[in-house]
């Protein structure tokens, strides 16, 4: 095992420096963010007025009511949520079970379907939208929620991410329940389920953020505006005036961001082992 | 078979919603998954954080019922 870093044991310039270095990435993070919080509760005439000022005299959080009561933002919302929600879990689901598959089944072909699955990769979604999109009119899925979906649950990511955690689970876990008696499910639920779930954790914020961020796709697959995710919703609206209200924009992007953040705090801990890919014991 | 084919077909064909209309998509969707957590919470009762799971198995379901009966209200006509 590599040896712990001890920050302590360093000379103090160069804590000094390390210090100075990630507060000022930390900074340079937090200000974009920051500026369109207060520029969103700056009057309109203030914004181009006096876009230097950063802190105005008279807060206001007109442009929030605005956006919400001129715009079906509440819709919106429920929109992501909605969309959000069914592709985290039928990924997690889904995933799970084809990366246990893929790393602990005995099957001919296995290495083959793996190769296929991480193949893809190089496929950009971009690429595959037209014919999709294609697909998606026979089978009856546009302006469906399952349209938007299918995309996000379908990338394989997920797949290899899943797989990998897995290779890391002992075998004997597995040898000792066949010989308790459990089945192919009821290992997969009882036991493989609850072991990843630091892998879970992240497989689940990184769909959680390309859902709720999802643009081109959306865009493509939907033409109602009863139907629009938020960022699809918040594009169309910087276009369709000539001059972009920015206070409403800056609202809108703020309250959606926040999910996000608050996703990200709840989950950090089992996200940050997750990716660290920490298994159970080598065998 | 051919009535499981059917329901599933009638129930896929329910994602889409226009204006102020109970959003049937979206109760599918949350019933879905809270039935799953609420399903995953009681199989693993020995493990850990499973009683956080079936709270979120049931806001799931709370979240149905929200979508079933969504606000109506005028709708913008900027959109």
């Amino acid at each position: 095992m590599a040896a712990r870093f001890n920050l302590e044991s360093l000379p103090s310039w160069r804590i000094v420096a390390i210090h100075v270095i990630l507060m000022t990435a930390a900074i340079l993070a937090i200000a974009p963010f920051v500026y369109a919080f207060l520029t969103s509760i700056k009057p309109s005439p203030e914004i181009l007025g006096a876009p230097l000022q950063p802190i105005t005299p008279n807060p206001t959080i007109e442009h929030y009511i605005t956006f919400w009561t001129e715009h079906p933002f509440d819709r919106w919302v429920l929109n992501s949520l909605i969309l959000t929600t069914g592709a985290v879990f039928a990924s997690l689901l889904l995933d799970s079970l084809a990366g246990f598959a893929l790393a602990k089944g005995e099957f001919r072909g296995r290495y083959g379907i793996f190769l296929l699955v991480i193949g893809t990769f190089i496929i950009p979604p971009q690429a595959i939208m037209v014919p999709l999109f294609v697909q998606m009119g026979w089978i009856g899925w546009q302006n469906t929620y399952w349209g938007i979906m299918i995309l996000i649950i379908s990338a394989p990511f997920g797949v290899f991410l899943m797989r990998q955690f897995y290779l890391s689970i002992s075998d004997s876990y597995l040898e000792a329940a066949r010989m308790a008696g459990a089945n192919t499910f009821q290992i997969y639920f009882k036991i493989i389920l609850p072991m990843g779930k630091s892998a879970l954790a992240a497989l689940a914020i990184f769909k959680f953020i390309f859902m709720w961020g999802a643009f081109l796709w959306p865009l493509i697959i939907v033409d109602s505006g009863a139907m629009f995710p938020i960022p699809v919703g918040l594009g169309l609206f910087e276009g369709q005036y000539g001059d972009t209200p920015w206070g409403q924009v800056l609202a809108a992007s703020l309250l959606t961001a926040a999910p996000v953040l608050v996703a990200y705090i709840l989950a950090q801990e089992a996200f940050m082992k997750g990716i660290a890919l920490q298994g159970g014991v080598k065998g | 078979m051919t009535a499981a084919v059917l329901v599933a077909a009638y129930l896929l064909s329910l994602g889409e919603q226009g204006h102020n209309e109970p959003i049937l998509g979206g109760v599918i969707t949350f019933t879905a998954v809270g039935l799953g957590l609420i399903w995953i919470s009681y199989v693993n009762r020995e493990f850990t954080g499973m009683s956080k799971v079936r709270i979120l198995g049931f806001m799931m379901l709370v979240m149905a019922v929200v979508s079933y009966l969504w606000p109506h209200r005028p709708w913008p006509t900027a959109v």
